[in-house]
């Protein structure tokens, strides 16, 4: 097994790192974070475990990298989506998708996600991994919202599709043969025109509007 | 008669008892055992009501479901139909911290599937439950075409919340919930003054 698995020997650290980070991406997906031990992913590698310690001292640093390689690989996905050419309703439809679990791989790694929150103790702090992992997400969230809504609504528009993104990744994950990858485009499908026309028309009943939302993010 | 009804009192302060072992330790910690460490009574005095661990939380969910009604109609006294479904979304967010330790056992239940506890009878019969009681109120709000998708849309938002309140419990208090679902449902037109719910 050695011949398929082992990193060749010249290879820059960064990409060690990479191929390490998406070993453990694989592992997670296919067995949750109880899965990801140090001597399941050396074998997943086709190496020894100080392979894995000398790039990653602990789970904490490994699932750091992971965060930043599933943004870093689905970037390009992302790109496509954001294409500025597109009409806006079609960018945001493209981009609702690239944030929902419609793969297998996908659903498998929120799955794993969502699972997290069983994994926490003294070694291993989910809480850390949590807030890297919203970070990102919200950044890339506000980075698409930005140009398409006023600053005002800007806060309610990053809540919204984050809260979007996590309904679905929930319900999906506790009602899979409900939420299948079609069921989850269609929802995006009649969801799309809606945002739009709320993000294109001035919000009614704004003499009662709400409290601004006070995020400390 | 008085034995049905002490039986029946008796399952419920079991189910009771066993939705809060498995809130404040998690779903792993829901033993016959530990259950009846809690009420301070033998094995089989759990056993008696509910013979494993996935009879237990069969109870919980019946028990749950029997009770939700009854919980609504008090809260919902004098309201009128857009007034119910604000009163139904706000119960169904992880408003107070009992709340929140509730939905942590709940996501946490999905660590669950491959064990004895037949989660996904579970979810089922929450879920359920859950869009029943949202398709009652909305039904009466929106036009008929538009009753699915919207309800689809609130379970959505609710279970988002839910993810994120169990992340990141600081960041989620409930001030931050309430707003984000009086924004949402005023720009769903489900607010008073009624506009636009059905068009003009």
């Amino acid at each position: 097994m050695r011949a398929g698995g082992t990193l060749p020997r010249n290879v820059d650290h960064d990409e060690r790192r990479r191929d390490i980070a998406r070993a453990a991406i694989r592992l997670l997906a296919k067995s949750g974070p109880r899965g990801l031990t140090l001597r399941a992913l050396a074998e997943e590698l086709g190496g020894s475990i100080t392979l894995v310690t000398h790039f990653f001292p602990n789970r904490r640093a490994l699932l750091g990298a992971v965060t930043s390689q599933v943004i870093e690989d689905s970037a390009p996905d992302l790109e496509s989506a954001g294409r500025a050419e597109l009409p806006h309703a079609e960018r945001l439809r493209a981009f609702l998708i690239w944030l929902l679990p419609t793969t297998d791989e996908q659903v498998q790694l929120e799955r794993s996600r969502v699972l997290l929150s069983a994994e926490s103790d003294a070694h291993f702090n989910v809480q850390e991994f949590f807030d890297t992992w919203e970070r990102t997400i919200r950044d890339l969230i506000a980075q698409y919202v930005a140009p398409v809504v006023g600053e005002s609504e800007r806060q309610f528009y990053i809540d919204l599709i984050r809260i979007v993104q996590n309904g679905v990744v929930l319900s999906s994950v506790e009602h899979p043969k409900y939420w299948t990858p079609e069921k989850q485009i269609e929802f995006i499908d009649t969801l799309v025109p809606v945002i739009e026309q709320l993000s294109a028309l001035p919000r009614q009943g704004s003499q009662t509007a709400p409290d601004r939302i006070v995020v400390d993010e | 008669m008085p034995r049905t009804v002490d039986r029946a009192a008796r399952r419920r302060e079991i189910a009771y008892a066993a939705l809060r072992l498995m809130s404040t330790r998690g779903p792993a910690a829901l033993t016959l055992r530990g259950l009846a460490e809690e009420l301070g009574g033998s094995i089989t005095l759990v056993t008696h009501f509910y013979r494993n661990r996935a009879e237990l939380l069969e109870g919980i969910a019946d028990q749950l479901i029997a009770d939700y009604d009854a919980q609504l109609a008090d809260l919902e006294k004098g309201a009128d139909d857009l007034a119910r479904l604000r009163v139904l979304l706000e119960w169904m967010l992880p408003l107070t911290q009992e709340a929140r330790n509730e939905e942590r056992a709940r996501v946490l239940l999905n660590a669950e599937r491959h064990s004895d506890l037949h989660v996904q009878s579970f979810f089922e019969a929450m879920d359920r439950k859950m869009r029943g009681l949202l398709r009652d109120r909305v039904a009466p709000l929106v036009d008929p075409s538009e009753v699915d998708i919207t309800v689809d849309s609130l379970r959505v938002m609710v279970n988002g919340v839910v993810l994120s309140a169990v992340e990141h419990p600081r960041k989620w208090p409930a001030k931050r919930q309430r707003a984000l679902l009086d924004h949402i449902l005023g720009c769903l037109g489900l607010t008073k003054p009624q506009t636009a719910a059905t068009g003009p």
